[in-house]
């Protein structure tokens, strides 16, 4: 016991003559006064809360009326529920990051008042240009009803036939038979990747 | 002064990854720092339309400041040498910024001296230029004043940012003087240092077609070699046979050499070309490991765009991130980029492509048909995209 007092105190006495450490100590002491002020008054808080706990019957005020406040029912289906949450978050997190950057850059647009103005006058310089097209449109669509309209003739195979070799109706036509074949494809795929 | 990571170049490029850098990263803020000496930052990609009066001029420019990310340190200074050996970069002032992790997005060299007679003249006798802020409003005054005659519009045989821009300002000065009805009186020449009008060929048939309608005159593999101002007289050189072709102009839009920035050029970050030679996949410097660039300094074999960066920077965040935390570096570019080729007002061919010039197409129709809708998406929404979305790593 006397042998280890004695080696702390000689350990002591070396930390102490060394240069680097007394230049330390001296740096220590130097700043004290700064720590005490940048502490301010966390020791006073420590102590609040200190106090606080202590105080069973404050402590007991503080958790009925937080529970009236927020009126927790924690059980096991709760706590399964959590657990679940939990393990879900990385899959929800990855579904909502698109929409959480597109909330963002709504955000940017929004607080962007130079943007905000741009897209207003640019939208509305290009206004006459989107009427005249939908005016465009819209008297083809009057233009077919009325002719539809005033039609007669019956409709026969071989209308529809010469119908079907319009290059219109045979780009829609080759269009949906692409569409058709590609998602045949996909099906397929996902069927193999799940034997 | 050291940073963990030091972006040289504050354009498209050096903000956009900064941006993402700092939103993926929170926790780097302060340690990410970008060296560019310009106080203003331009949206290029409208200048097409500020040259047809389509657009406003001042809607292509914001203070520098205003698009540093929160948490960026901003050097206002030019990179004047890189020493990728010693991880140091130097700058005009004499201070150097060591790194552990270095991007470089420079961006592109005009070399408006390499034509001979030109500096000095834009503005001038109907010459003008979309190329620059201060250039793009002669283009529309040329146009304005332009009463019939020859309409030149050149394109060089380099490597050039957005490479359908010279082209697209002779389909708007066409649909220009059709409105102003003198379009009878002019001949619109198309001079080009490239062999054909674009690379890919779905856009480049449909282009032809769009030549063919507006009666443009094709020339290719002709290079400006001088313009004698006074005269009104442009000189082509034949980039096959060497020979000289003058033409005589009432209006020329030239579109200038373009280059790796001079400080990549003589740096050991260069490839033979002159631009930073990074793997074309990952984007990490090919000899040094803490090296990367993107955007238009960089070697990548792929337009240059402003989409084309918009593609590489998750790749080079996600790479410069698994270098520097010591993961195996995965993400991949594959040389996306897409031009919007404006062929007139309220027109426009949207090309996407990549490195296999194959069209890679964001919408469910064909784009290589001139539309409307793909007018006004660039026109009104692209700009938005960009300010608000591209530049805050966003998009």
């Amino acid at each position: 016991m006397a042998n280890h007092h004695t080696m702390e105190v000689d350990a002591a006495k070396r930390a102490l003559g060394d240069p680097d450490f007394q230049a330390k100590f001296v740096r220590v002491i130097e700043r004290l006064a700064e720590w005490d002020e940048a502490l301010g008054d966390l020791p006073a808080a420590i102590s609040f809360g200190r106090e606080l706990v202590q105080d069973r019957e404050s402590m007991r005020y503080l958790m009925e009326s937080a529970s009236e406040e927020i009126p927790l029912r924690v059980d096991r289906d709760t706590l399964v529920a959590i657990v679940d949450l939990l393990n879900a978050l990385p899959t929800l997190v990855a579904l909502m990051r698109p929409l959480l950057q597109l909330a963002e850059f709504a955000k940017a647009v929004f607080e962007d008042r130079a943007s905000v103005e741009y897209l207003v006058t640019s939208l509305t310089s290009e206004w006459e240009t989107m009427q005249r097209r939908l005016q465009e449109v819209r008297a083809i669509a009057q233009e077919a009803g009325r002719m539809a309209e005033q039609d007669r003739t019956p409709v026969t195979v071989w209308s529809l036939i010469r119908l079907l070799k319009e290059p219109v109706v045979q780009k829609g036509l080759r269009y949906a038979k692409a569409f058709l074949q590609a998602a045949q494809e996909r099906d397929d795929a996902s069927t193999l990747s799940n034997l | 002064m050291r940073y963990p990571i030091v972006i040289a170049g504050g354009g498209t490029a050096g903000i956009s990854t900064a941006a993402r850098l700092l939103r993926e990263h929170p926790r780097w803020r302060g340690q990410v720092a970008i060296i560019e000496p310009a106080d203003k930052h331009y949206y290029q990609p409208l200048w097409t339309l500020v040259g047809a009066g389509a657009a406003p001029r001042e809607a292509t420019v914001r203070d520098e400041e205003s698009l540093i990310p929160p948490g960026a340190v901003w050097i206002r200074d030019a990179v004047v040498a890189f020493h990728p050996e010693r991880g140091e970069v130097e700058l005009a002032s004499g201070d150097t910024v060591a790194y552990d992790a270095l991007v470089v997005a420079l961006g592109i060299q005009m070399d408006w001296h390499k034509i001979k007679g030109l500096e000095g003249n834009i503005g001038r006798n109907g010459i003008c230029s979309n190329y620059t802020y201060e250039y793009v409003q002669t283009t529309w005054s040329a146009l304005q004043n332009f009463r019939g005659g020859n309409a030149v519009f050149t394109m060089p045989e380099t490597p050039i940012k957005c490479g359908g821009a010279p082209q697209k300002i002779a389909y708007l000065a066409d649909d220009y003087l059709r409105k102003k009805g003198i379009r009878h009186k002019a001949q619109l020449h198309f001079v080009t240092g490239t062999p054909t009008i674009f690379s890919v060929k779905k856009y480049a048939d449909a282009l032809m077609k769009v030549v063919e309608r507006k009666q443009i005159q094709l020339h290719f593999k002709h290079r400006l070699i001088e313009v004698r101002a006074d005269d009104k007289v442009a000189v082509f050189e034949n980039l096959d046979t060497g020979q000289t072709m003058a033409l005589e102009f009432d209006l020329l839009h030239v579109v200038p050499p373009m280059s790796a920035p001079d400080v990549i050029k003589r740096s050991a970050l260069a490839n033979e070309a002159g631009w930073v030679d990074v793997d074309k996949f990952t984007l990490q410097h090919v000899r040094f490991p803490n090296v990367f660039s993107l955007g238009d300094c960089s070697g990548l074999p792929t337009s240059k765009t402003g989409a084309a960066i918009r593609k590489q920077v998750p790749v080079l965040v996600n790479n410069l991130t698994a270098y520097l935390k010591d993961r195996p570096i995965e993400a991949e570019y594959h040389g996306y980029t897409s031009c919007p080729l404006v062929t007139g007002y309220g027109r426009l061919i949207l090309a996407e492509f990549d490195y296999s010039h194959e069209p890679e197409e964001t919408f469910p129709f064909d784009q290589g048909q001139e539309r409307f809708s793909m007018y006004v998406l660039k026109k009104s929404f692209l700009p938005i995209l960009y300010w608000d979305g591209m530049l805050k790593g966003l998009m």
